[in-house]
């Protein structure tokens, strides 16, 4: 049976020392952040690794949140923090792992006859998300995932709203163009 | 490209992006959920094993700070050593006549105690916890045109803060030296601040205890069955 209350009681209620509410909770946003992660670092392993660590941080923040916070901003904040640390560790802040997006371009490439066209779909777009530039790629994550908007997005990277316009511009722009028809053929 | 067409853009990939999404299997195994409820589930009980018995943590606080006094006696040299006697002596005076004030031979050993206390801390301010390690920063990432812009959206920031802001342990500590000052009012706000960039974030009891004094919605401050959500009453 689905839960009625909102995120944020939820969050409050577990917070609380109910941990049923933690299960519904943990319902409503196991497949976004976790699809936020994948596109975000193009590979199971890692996203395995970060996607239970953020849980975990979430879990021990419990005490900390505020119905003011909302849950799904608060969240994907904690996320988005787990990420930059991730690149960090790694020494860079990568524009596009290019070992994963070619694997992924390869994936999409050839995959065999039998597999749908959906999938084909799919491949062809997380292989397109990784060949963006890593702030690029976030802004338009976190756009689709977390449902942030321009001035939430611009507050939490610390920058102004027109730059995450243009973040989200040439996002789209570049998508656009290597998920046209042809694109992989001629090497865009 | 026109605005209109931009427009159309950005909802057609918005579409495909969520269509693709309902239709992929991109989701975390079964076995990670399982690990996550549970560690959850984990998290609930030991808290409430906490709440059962909430002597516990001051006996702990009292033990560690008897042993801590035991082995600074033990280690002191006979000079250092009469001078914590002094120091102990006046902290009796103060605990059995709190009304009374400090005799003034005590108070050299006392300041020397807390300066010392308060350079600990600025240590532990300066070494970070896990996961909390230094930020670097993220400017270098950033194109010319980005830097202007996010410089132009911060004009009207303090220099020190907006040094600050990118690693929580050094916007902790201005934060603090807005408590020292007095200033309760702009700390709460760069509290907040704090939290929502860094939620995670481990807060300190002393910081903590000024959020929680200004935040109803706090956790500290709700009653445990404050919205239905005790489950007892479930």
């Amino acid at each position: 049976m689905t839960d009625a209350r909102d995120d944020d009681a939820l969050m409050l209620a577990f917070a609380a020392g109910d941990s049923t509410s933690f299960d519904e909770l943990y319902r409503r946003y196991r497949k976004p952040l976790y699809r936020y992660l994948f596109h975000a670092v193009g590979n199971r392993a890692t996203a395995d690794d970060l996607y239970q660590d953020i849980w975990s941080r979430i879990i021990n923040s419990r005490d900390g949140f505020r119905r003011s916070s909302g849950f799904k901003r608060w969240a994907f904040r904690i996320a988005h923090n787990r990420l930059v640390d991730h690149w960090r560790q790694l020494g860079r802040r990568p524009s596009a792992d290019s070992e994963q997006t070619d694997r992924l371009a390869d994936d999409a490439r050839s995959g065999p006859e039998a597999t749908m066209e959906r999938e084909q779909q799919g491949d062809r777009l997380r292989a397109a998300l990784m060949r963006l530039p890593p702030e690029q790629r976030e802004a338009f994550l976190l756009q689709q995932e977390a449902g942030l908007t321009l001035a939430e997005l611009a507050e939490r990277e610390g920058v102004g709203r027109e730059t995450i316009k243009s973040r989200l511009r040439y996002a789209t722009g570049k998508l656009k163009t290597l998920l046209k028809p042809g694109a992989e053929a001629a090497g865009e | 490209m026109s605005p209109n067409e931009r427009e159309k853009t950005t909802s057609e990939l918005a579409d495909l992006y969520t269509r693709h999404g309902e239709q992929d299997d991109i989701e975390p195994e079964a076995g990670l959920d399982r690990l996550i409820r549970a560690r959850a589930e984990a998290a609930v009980e030991d808290s409430r094993s906490r709440r059962a018995l909430p002597w516990i943590g001051g006996l702990a606080t009292a033990s560690v700070a008897i042993v801590a006094i035991a082995v600074v006696l033990q280690q002191s040299p006979t000079g250092e050593r009469a001078e914590s006697d002094v120091a102990i002596d006046a902290f009796s005076r103060q605990a059995t006549e709190s009304n009374d004030s400090v005799e003034p031979a005590a108070q050299a050993p006392l300041a020397e105690i807390s300066r010392r206390a308060r350079s600990a801390e600025q240590d532990l301010a300066g070494s970070p916890p896990v996961g909390f390690s230094e930020r670097k920063s993220l400017a270098a990432d950033r194109s010319l045109p980005e830097l202007t812009e996010a410089a132009e959206d911060r004009t009207d920031a303090d220099p020190a803060e907006a040094l600050a802001v990118d690693n929580p342990e050094r916007w902790l500590a201005s934060i603090r030296q807005l408590v020292e000052r007095g200033d309760i009012d702009k700390a709460r706000r760069q509290l907040d601040r704090l939290q929502r960039a860094y939620p995670d974030f481990p807060l300190p009891e002393d910081i903590r205890s000024l959020r929680s004094s200004g935040d109803p919605d706090a956790v500290g401050n709700r009653d445990a069955s404050d919205g239905g959500t005790d489950p007892g009453n479930r």
